[in-house]
C-alpha cells in the first residue's frame, strides 16, 4: 500500500467512522502500521469491522486482513506446484508460496468451465 | 372563577382605609379580589356577592352587602367602581394591580368593561408627578398612600381615561392602593408615568419620530419599520417605559442590520466537512510526495 493509498484508507475509514478523530497526520502513522497490507484487503477489513463498531483501529484492520485471507486459504484448493519443481527446492517453496498468496490477496480464480482453444 | 390573591401586610396601615371604610367593608373588599378577573372586573350583584363571600353569615344580606359596596365606591377611597352594562351591575377594582400581579394579555375578561372608559382616549395622560420630598425617602408611607389615593379619586371622576388593556395596565399596575405598594418599592419621586407598559394598541411613531429616523437613518422602509415595531410589540407583550425611546433603538438597530452585509456563513456540518476535506487534501499531498521519492 503506497503513501497515497494509505490516504484513500483513512479517508474511507472516516467516511465509515464519521466520529473517529482523524487528522491529516494519520495516513503517516497508518501507513507505518498498515503500510505491508494491500489497498483492497485494508479497505475490506476497514469495511468489515465498521459494520461491527463505530471506531476502526489499526490492529482491527491487520486482524481482519488476517482473518480474512485465512478463509480465502482455507477455501481455496492449493494446488502442488509444477512437478518439474520437484527437484529444486528453492523454487518450489517460491512457487507455493506464491500461489498461497495468490490465493490469500483472493485471484483464485478457477474457469467456470473448461474451456478449450476451438481447433482450426 | 374564583382566583387565588395575596395580601401584602400593607394592606393594613392603609389608614386611610381604615378610617373610611368598616371592617366588614375592607373584608369585603379582600374578598372581591378572589371573584375579580384578571382584569379587575366581576360580577356587581349584590346577592351574587352574598351568596360567594358570605353564604354562612346570617346576619348579612344583600342590603347590607349593598352598603359594604358603597363605602369602598366612595370616590375618595376609589377601591371599587360599579357600572351597568345592558342592565347588569359590575364592579371594577382599579387598585387590584397594586394587590396583585395581573396578567390581562393572558385572560380576555367575559365581563364588559366599564363603559365609561370605553369612551375615553386609548391613551390616558399620565397623572401628574407626585412631589418628591427634599429627601426622597423621609416621606411617610401612609402619606404617599394618601396622595396616591387622592390621585385615584380625582382620576375615577374623569371618564375620558383607561380605554384598553394598557390604559387597564396602567392604572392597575402603577396606581397603588397603600403605602409599600409597587410605586413604594422602586425609586423615590418616581412618576407613575415611568412604569413600563405595554405598546398602546393604536401607537404609531410620530411624525417628529419618523423626521427623525429618516434625517438620522435614511434609507430605511419606515412604513415597513413601524408596522414591523407595533407587531412585534402587540406579539410578545413586552413592556417599556418609553415607546418613542424604544422606537429610536428599533431603527438605530435596524440601520445596523441592512447596513451589515449578511455573511453566508455554510451551516457548521459544511465547515466540518471543509475542515476534513482540507485535512485530507493536504495528506493527500504529501504522501504523493513521498511515494514519489520513493
Amino acid at each position: 500500500m503506497t503513501h497515497a493509498e494509505t490516504v484513500a484508507l483513512a479517508r474511507y475509514v472516516k467516511a465509515c467512522c464519521p466520529q473517529q478523530a482523524i487528522d491529516e497526520y494519520t495516513p503517516d502513522a497508518w501507513h507505518d502500521l498498515l503500510g505491508d497490507l494491500t489497498l483492497a484487503d485494508a479497505r475490506a477489513a476497514a469495511g468489515e469491522v465498521a459494520r461491527r463498531q463505530p471506531f476502526v483501529a489499526p490492529a482491527e484492520i491487520r486482524a481482519e486482513v488476517r482473518r480474512i485471507r485465512a478463509e480465502r486459504l482455507d477455501r481455496a484448493i492449493l494446488d502442488a506446484p509444477p512437478a518439474e519443481l520437484t527437484d529444486n527446492p528453492g523454487r518450489y517453496k517460491a512457487a507455493l508460496d506464491a500461489r498461497i498468496s495468490q490465493i490469500a490477496d483472493g485471484y483464485n480464480l478457477l474457469p467456470a468451465i473448461d474451456w478449450k482453444e476451438p481447433a482450426g | 372563577m374564583a382566583r387565588i390573591r395575596s395580601v401584602k401586610p400593607e394592606f393594613w396601615d392603609d389608614r386611610k382605609l381604615a378610617k373610611r371604610a368598616s371592617r366588614d367593608a375592607r373584608l369585603l373588599y379582600i374578598a372581591l379580589w378572589n371573584l375579580a378577573d384578571e382584569w379587575a372586573r366581576l360580577n356587581g350583584d349584590p346577592q351574587w356577592i352574598k351568596g360567594k363571600l358570605f353564604a354562612y353569615d346570617d346576619d348579612l344580606d344583600t342590603t347590607a352587602i349593598g352598603k359594604l359596596l358603597e363605602e369602598l365606591e366612595n370616590p375618595a377611597l376609589g377601591c371599587v367602581v360599579a357600572y351597568e352594562v345592558d342592565g347588569d351591575p359590575y364592579l371594577f377594582l382599579p387598585k387590584l394591580g397594586g394587590h396583585q400581579r395581573l396578567e390581562p394579555e393572558k385572560v380576555p375578561s367575559r365581563l364588559p368593561e366599564p363603559p365609561a372608559w370605553a369612551n375615553g382616549p386609548r391613551n390616558p395622560e399620565p397623572p401628574p408627578a407626585a412631589p418628591t420630598p427634599p429627601n426622597g425617602l423621609s416621606e411617610s408611607r401612609a402619606d404617599s398612600s394618601e396622595s396616591r389615593a387622592d390621585e385615584v379619586a380625582h382620576r375615577s371622576d374623569e371618564p375620558e381615561s383607561h380605554a384598553d388593556k394598557s390604559a387597564l395596565l396602567y392604572v392597575a399596575g402603577s396606581m397603588e392602593h397603600v403605602a409599600g405598594g409597587r410605586g413604594a418599592r422602586g425609586r423615590a419621586g418616581a412618576t407613575p408615568a415611568s412604569a413600563p407598559a405595554e405598546i398602546p394598541d393604536d401607537w404609531k411613531p410620530s411624525d417628529a419620530l419618523l423626521r427623525w429616523a429618516n434625517a438620522t437613518y435614511p434609507g430605511l422602509d419606515l412604513h415597513f419599520e413601524a408596522e414591523q415595531f407595533c407587531r412585534h410589540y402587540r406579539a410578545t407583550g413586552d413592556r417599556r417605559k418609553s415607546w418613542p425611546d424604544q422606537w429610536q433603538k428599533w431603527i438605530a438597530d435596524s440601520h445596523k442590520r441592512s447596513a451589515t452585509p449578511a455573511r453566508a456563513s455554510p451551516p457548521a456540518a459544511d465547515r466540518r466537512q471543509q475542515a476534513t476535506d482540507a485535512q485530507f487534501d493536504r495528506a493527500m499531498q504529501r504522501a504523493i510526495a513521498r511515494d514519489e521519492a520513493t
